[in-house]
């Protein structure tokens, strides 16, 4: 199975690199999207690559004399960093949406140290509970429209975009398709391999990813069940703005087998598809709106709390680990919401925070005997 | 020996004018009135027009700071799941309100039937607070969405954010109808906005702008003290009287030349905040004959008002135009404006844990405030609350160096 995931897990590791040299050969432009929310099927309908910054593992040298660091999550230092290191001049353009506090100043400072031809905030709606928010989503959305438009100096058409709405929505079949092996077949898949598998779609063409995924599911579909497989099946959620390697490696080296999650890279980014049978900027607004709870939004944490809880009697999970990123306030603040339903429910879980390095030791130790604890079960 | 700072007579009356509200609010039930929990940025002269009492959670956190029972409440929080980097406000006011009759809260602030949370602070922890409390009390919560204006909004973008928050602002006025089974009162909102504008400017020309006086007759402590009737009273006439007597008492001190610090010799700015060190600070600074003169927070929470004919679109231009409501560039602006406009020597700039909006640029602003005015700063960190994060030995040693740099340049 190695071979079939090599190119994905090499999408992430050469990223920069590989993306200056095919700009040395294409003319198309590519744009960095900053976790999370943005509807990346309106830059692919204007013929550019979006690509999702996702921080970086080097040396934080000039981020933070401008972003305070003990306050800001890693993964905002390392795209600031990568953003004053020069990495991300190959960019032609740069978007950010206002999921937490520190986005719209980083994108500020962004600003101030910056010249990418395109530089774009998406405001959205705190919520959406009321007419006037929900109409402001499409709005944002018409913006962003407007603003790579004027970056291509050539109109996106609804059938550009219809036709990029499909493609996105293909991927996000596959990708379930994906889930749904590696539910049905534990222990044939790591859950670090599908974070890569994921992952990697936000960094390439989605033709290309697409094309990929159709013959790693082919690989997989034809592959016998493991003869043995983790006895412990757990639920992952969180993580949002990037990817937890560290905390998936030791799970599974915990002995316990991740059965779904609820990650930003993972189900978040492939669970709701687009209406392809109405206005396209209007159907990306729907998606938004109708999409999975977030804490990026209000009023959203009892429904994220249910949705979670619902992931895990649905998938016959033993118990939940809430990844949080440290100094990720959104999230912080939700998880006692989180963690009342789940204990309420009945159902195990444990809350581990993530750092730029990493887990810790305490962390892994944690992990370990929280899974021992469900195995006695 | 402790230094005293003369205090401007005006607490005492203060004083009086709370101890009357606080009563109203423990009575409110009795006396069939509607109490409503706000967010600093809030247009509450909604609710006041409505009759509501109004509460401020970010004040009941101050409050619980310079009583010393914060850094406890904050615990409760974090014993039920509330991470310690979140904010020390959000973290004291949850701590309080899940203690419920248990609190170790001074004033015990009566459970809300309402809570207004504005988004024009852009801080997502308010948002998030607001919605723990509403859940705590199982009582609604509205939020009106105020989008934020960064440095590459143009003049539509504002346009649109403008009629976003007049629709949301008449979306409010319905609920608040349905709600109360009344009426909403346009002739007593204008009242109310007509209050509201005479206290903010009687507050802005009387007591922040005296601070341009050599010497200073008030220091930000002043500022921060004086904004009391500012959050709670601000539509009431009792509002306007107290700005004025202020106004009055500030000037006579500017005739007979008096400081808020004696022998003034370096005027500061306090660039963030830290309710529970003000007063120590103040002491410390002017210890070394230094006066922090003024400071970016108490701009970041009075209300500017507007034409009361047109109270929605007054509110709604109100709220956008918040100076935490702007981007980055602005906000260098403003803080550099005011540090050339108050003839200030030095920036103290506290970085507070968990705080964002407001902490999140301080080193990038310092430097480029630095280079705009060639006025040196001192960042040190601290929570608005929480003592655990505040060191006051470190703080202090931080504070003499910074001031013998000061006194070298002065010689220079």
């Amino acid at each position: 199975m190695r071979d079939e995931l090599r190119p994905f897990i090499a999408a992430r590791q050469n990223l920069y690199n590989d993306l200056k040299q095919w700009k040395k050969t294409s003319d198309k432009k590519i744009i960095g999207c900053h976790p999370m929310d943005i509807p990346e099927e309106i830059v692919h309908a204007a013929g550019m690559l979006p690509i999702t910054l996702m921080g970086y593992d080097g040396v934080i040298k000039h981020a933070t004399g401008s972003l305070q660091p003990t306050i800001a999550c890693n993964i905002l230092l390392e795209n600031l960093e990568l953003c004053f290191n020069g990495t991300l001049d190959l960019l032609d353009g740069v978007i950010f949406t206002d999921v937490c506090d520190t986005i719209p100043i980083l994108s500020d400072i962004w600003l101030r140290h910056s010249h990418l031809a395109l530089h774009h905030l998406m405001v959205m709606p705190k919520h959406l509970n009321s007419p006037s928010s929900r109409s402001r989503v499409s709005e944002q959305f018409f913006r962003l429209k407007a603003s790579l438009e004027k970056l291509n100096k050539k109109k996106i058409s609804d059938r550009d975009l219809k036709r990029s709405i499909g493609i996105y929505n293909q991927n996000r079949r596959l990708l379930k398709r994906l889930y749904n092996i590696r539910r049905s077949k534990p222990g044939l898949l790591g859950a670090s391999d599908v974070s890569a598998v994921v992952t990697s779609g936000m960094l390439m063409w989605k033709e290309d990813h697409n094309r990929l995924l159709g013959q790693l599911l082919l690989k997989l579909e034809k592959s016998p069940l493991p003869s043995s497989y983790p006895k412990v099946r757990l639920i992952v959620t969180g993580s949002l703005c990037g990817c937890c390697d560290s905390a998936l490696s030791a799970i599974e080296a915990s002995g316990a087998h991740v059965q779904w999650d609820d990650l930003y890279t993972g189900s978040r980014y492939f669970t709701s598809l687009t209406n392809e049978d109405i206005d396209p900027v209007e159907a990306l607004a729907q998606r938004y709106i109708n999409d999975v709870p977030s804490p990026a939004r209000f009023f959203d944490a009892d429904a994220w709390a249910d949705y979670i809880s619902n992931m895990v009697i649905c998938s016959g999970a033993d118990g939940v680990i809430i990844i949080i990123r440290k100094f990720c306030e959104i999230h912080a603040d939700d998880f006692p919401c989180i963690q009342n339903k789940l204990t309420k429910d009945g159902i195990p879980c444990l809350m581990i925070e993530t750092e730029r390095a990493g887990i810790s030791e305490h962390n892994k130790a944690r992990i370990q005997t929280f899974i021992n604890m469900l195995e006695r079960e | 020996m402790e230094i005293k700072l003369p205090r401007l007579k005006s607490q005492i009356i203060q004083r009086q004018l709370f101890t009357d509200y606080w009563q109203e609010l423990h009575t409110a039930k009795e006396s069939g009135k509607k109490v409503a929990w706000v967010s600093g940025m809030s247009p509450s002269e909604l609710l006041s027009a409505m009759d509501f009492l109004i509460v401020y959670p970010m004040n009941h956190s101050a409050t619980c700071a310079a009583a010393g029972v914060a850094t406890s409440l904050c615990e409760i929080s974090e014993q039920n799941g509330f991470s310690q980097d979140l904010c020390g406000y959000q973290r004291c006011d949850i701590g309080s309100a899940l203690m419920g009759d248990q609190t170790l809260s001074p004033v015990r602030p009566p459970k809300p039937d309402l809570m207004l949370v504005t988004s024009n602070q852009q801080c997502h922890q308010i948002f998030k607070w607001f919605e723990n409390i509403s859940r705590i009390y199982d009582i609604p919560l509205v939020m009106i969405d105020v989008p934020f204006l960064d440095d590459t909004a143009t003049e539509e973008d504002e346009s649109r954010a403008l009629e976003y928050v007049k629709e949301q602002l008449r979306e409010f006025i319905d609920f608040l109808e349905g709600f109360t089974k009344r009426r909403f009162n346009f002739d007593h909102l204008q009242e109310c906005m007509g209050n509201a504008s005479a206290a903010y400017d009687l507050w802005y020309e009387g007591l922040f702008n005296a601070a341009k006086n050599i010497p200073s007759p008030i220091s930000t402590f002043d500022l921060f003290i004086h904004l009391g009737p500012m959050l709670y009273l601000r539509s009431r006439p009792e509002a306007v009287d107290y700005y004025q007597n202020l106004k009055n008492e500030v000037i006579d001190r500017i005739a007979k030349g008096q400081g808020a610090v004696p022998n003034e010799r370096y005027r500061l700015f306090l660039n963030g905040m830290n309710w529970m060190k003000i007063p120590s600070l103040a002491k410390l600074c002017a210890s070394y004959n230094a006066c922090m003169v003024t400071g970016i927070y108490p701009l970041l929470f009075t209300l500017k008002g507007g034409d009361i004919s047109r109270p929605v679109e007054a509110m709604a231009k109100s709220a956008i135009n918040s100076l935490l409501n702007r981007g980055l560039q602005t906000r260098i602006n403003a803080v550099a404006n005011l540090v050339r406009d108050f003839s200030i020597d030095g920036i103290i700039a506290p970085t507070i844990r968990g705080c964002k909006p407001i902490s999140s640029f301080q080193l990038e602003t310092m430097r480029e405030v630095e280079k705009l005015t060639g006025i040196p700063n001192l960042e040190f960190e601290t929570c608005m609350v929480d003592t655990r994060y505040h060191s006051d030995a470190q703080v202090e040693v931080r504070i003499q160096a910074f001031m013998e740099l000061l006194e070298n340049r002065a010689i220079k």
